[in-house]
């Protein structure tokens, strides 16, 4: 059958770099993409310098033992952790306010492989959490540590052990909450439930696993996406802890609930009605 | 051209579509007549690829639609004006849109300007009123210059001068040899712009023929003559195999004879005519015969079933009616 479609007259045929750009021209041009990162740059960033601040103002005051245990690292970080729901919050926004409004349709209507759609929306998502935690990690660790040394309090560089994989580690880490948002998004189309759900993931367990036995805590609490997740940010990371698990290992726990998640959305999305 | 197989939507016991089978021809408006509810966005998802039939298939330019390579090239589509995400500029919004069917910056502007919405282009589509979120949809449709155009209740909500352009772009569409499939649940919107009309009903297929047929072939289609000789041209004209009533004004109305037969049959017995316009049924009489056992139907045209078709037509009627 020969159509008008060749290469060379007719239209451009689109692939996945069309449905790429497509999905960065959508979310570029709405405002609230920009807020939720600048919320976003503002809890990471400005939270974790306030309590390094903090944390300098009062070091005179704390006991030797207390000296002893100080993590100048890891007290820079702080305000990181909050910043993750808002990498959860803009990977739902990359999908269920699609679902909201209806315009998925039209997005499946023009692109009707909806695995590249949403291949399209997880690259994104990847590129820019991981560019922004990898970014704000920087800059909590960089401004914390001046802060520190300009105290003339035990700080560190980002030449120390364990700091530049702690810095792609906190990229790592906003990374895997988006996506873990947008296979949510997809699952539950709304948003409220999806942000819901993904604060839940995040949080809940780290409230709870201070009530549970160590057993259930090495092997159970140890493999949900937010304890792994935290040791892939850890600049010093406690060791002795029951939930501990290595970098590797962490990162392997956390990209295996990333895979699961989103291979229920990519077959949900296949087989439901209007996607 | 769209081609629906047996296509049939079950919802749980409910069948929304039912068997349904048709072809959409290129060159001329489709309508798609039915009720609300009776399966008309169903069918329209069902083509598109976004709902999954649960028996049949549907093709386009003979082709499933998940098997198009540029299907914006190949069908434009309006199903809900408002599946829109209004916190984005219209602009933007056919830039994102371009983007992933393959059209470039260029075309984004040439469709702005065909709809009028150049001017609030850079505006948040929020904003905008229920006639430009048409317009909006219209030009999203037309991006990829497809031969396949499907609008979905296109004139709900417009103000005369919105469904007058409407009306007129889909004639253009058609004229310039696309294939233009409109829904509607109002038989009068269809009047004035389809040539062909496809007739559901709680998800079955009801009727399928040219509108031509359906209203020439009606009993209530006919000529108006005045003369000031009119019982002796009546008899004349009956003779003929005419049959003519009497209109209040003294008008004659003649049924089965053409306005030419008329006028031939005026001038051999020299008698001035005054009047003579035909008169062709309106959509909605010419269904109402369909259902009519006096009158029969000579071409290619289809009823499916005659009472499904009397209880349609029913629901067909704008309110107040």
């Amino acid at each position: 059958m020969t159509t008008s479609l060749s290469a060379t007259t007719g239209p451009r045929v689109p692939g996945l770099g069309a449905t790429f750009s497509s999905e960065w021209t959508k979310l570029r041009t709405v405002r609230s993409t920009w807020a939720t990162l600048g919320v976003a740059l503002l809890v990471s960033v400005g939270l974790s310098l306030l309590f390094t601040l903090a944390n300098a103002a009062s070091f005179d005051e704390l006991s030797t033992q207390q000296r002893a245990a100080f993590t100048p690292g890891d007290t820079s970080m702080v305000g990181m952790s909050l910043g993750l729901i808002l990498f959860a919050v803009f990977g739902v926004l990359l999908v269920s306010g699609e679902y909201a409004s209806g315009m998925i349709r039209l997005s499946l209507t023009i692109t009707p492989k909806r695995g590249r759609v949403l291949t399209s929306k997880v690259l994104l998502a990847f590129a820019v959490a991981f560019t922004g935690g990898t970014l704000f990690a920087v800059v909590s660790f960089g401004g914390g540590q001046a802060m520190l040394g300009g105290d003339g309090l035990p700080h560190l560089g980002f030449g120390d052990p364990g700091v530049l994989r702690a810095m792609f580690g906190w990229g790592l880490q906003a990374a895997g909450f988006a996506l873990i948002a947008v296979a949510l998004g997809v699952l539950l189309r709304s948003a409220a439930g999806a942000i819901a759900t993904s604060i839940g993931i995040i949080f809940a367990p780290l409230i709870v696993s201070g009530l549970l036995s160590d057993w259930l805590r090495e092997h159970i609490m140890a493999y949900l996406p937010s304890s792994a997740a935290g040791f892939l940010g850890a600049i010093e990371p406690d060791v002795h802890s029951p939930e501990y698990l290595t970098p590797g290992i962490a990162g392997l726990v956390l990209a295996g609930w990333v895979v699961v998640l989103l291979g229920a959305a990519h077959l949900v999305m296949r087989s439901r009605d209007s996607g | 051209m769209i081609e629906a197989n047996s296509l049939t939507k079950k919802y749980g016991d409910v069948k929304a579509v039912d068997g349904l089978s048709f072809e959409i021809k290129p060159g001329v408006v489709t309508g798609f007549l039915g009720p609300n509810g009776s399966g008309k966005s169903t069918t329209m998802r069902m083509i598109l690829g976004l709902d999954a039939p649960t028996e049949g298939s549907a093709e386009v330019n003979g082709k499933s639609y998940a098997g198009l390579a540029a299907p914006m090239h190949e069908v434009g589509a309006l199903l809900d004006a408002k599946a829109v995400d209004g916190a984005r500029s219209a602009r933007n919004h056919l830039r994102w849109v371009a983007k992933a069917g393959g059209a470039g910056r260029k075309r984004v502007e040439e469709v702005l300007d065909t709809v009028g919405l150049t001017s609030a282009a850079d505006a948040k589509i929020t904003g905008f009123s229920l006639g430009m979120y048409q317009r909006l949809g219209i030009a999203t449709a037309l991006l990829g210059d497809p031969p396949t155009l499907m609008f979905d209740e296109p004139v709900n909500g417009l103000d005369p001068e919105g469904i007058y352009w409407i009306r007129t772009l889909m004639r253009d569409l058609a004229a310039e040899g696309r294939t233009v499939f409109v829904s509607s649940h109002l038989m009068n919107e269809m009047e004035e712009t389809a040539e062909h009309v496809i007739v559901i009903g709680r998800g079955r297929l009801i009727a399928d023929m040219s509108i031509t047929e359906l209203t020439q072939g009606s009993a209530r289609s006919h000529v108006r003559v005045v003369s000031p000789r009119a019982p002796e041209l009546a008899e004349a004209v009956e003779r003929a195999g005419g049959s003519v009533t009497v209109a209040e004004d003294g008008a004659l109305l003649v049924a089965g004879l053409g306005s030419p037969e008329i006028g031939d049959i005026a001038l051999d017995r020299h008698i001035g005519l005054h009047e003579l316009s035909p008169r062709r049924a309106s959509l909605e009489a010419a269904f109402m015969d369909l259902t009519s056992d006096s009158v029969q139907y000579r071409s290619g045209g289809h009823v499916a079933d005659e009472r499904a078709l009397a209880e349609t037509l029913r629901t067909l009627q704008p309110e107040g009616k």
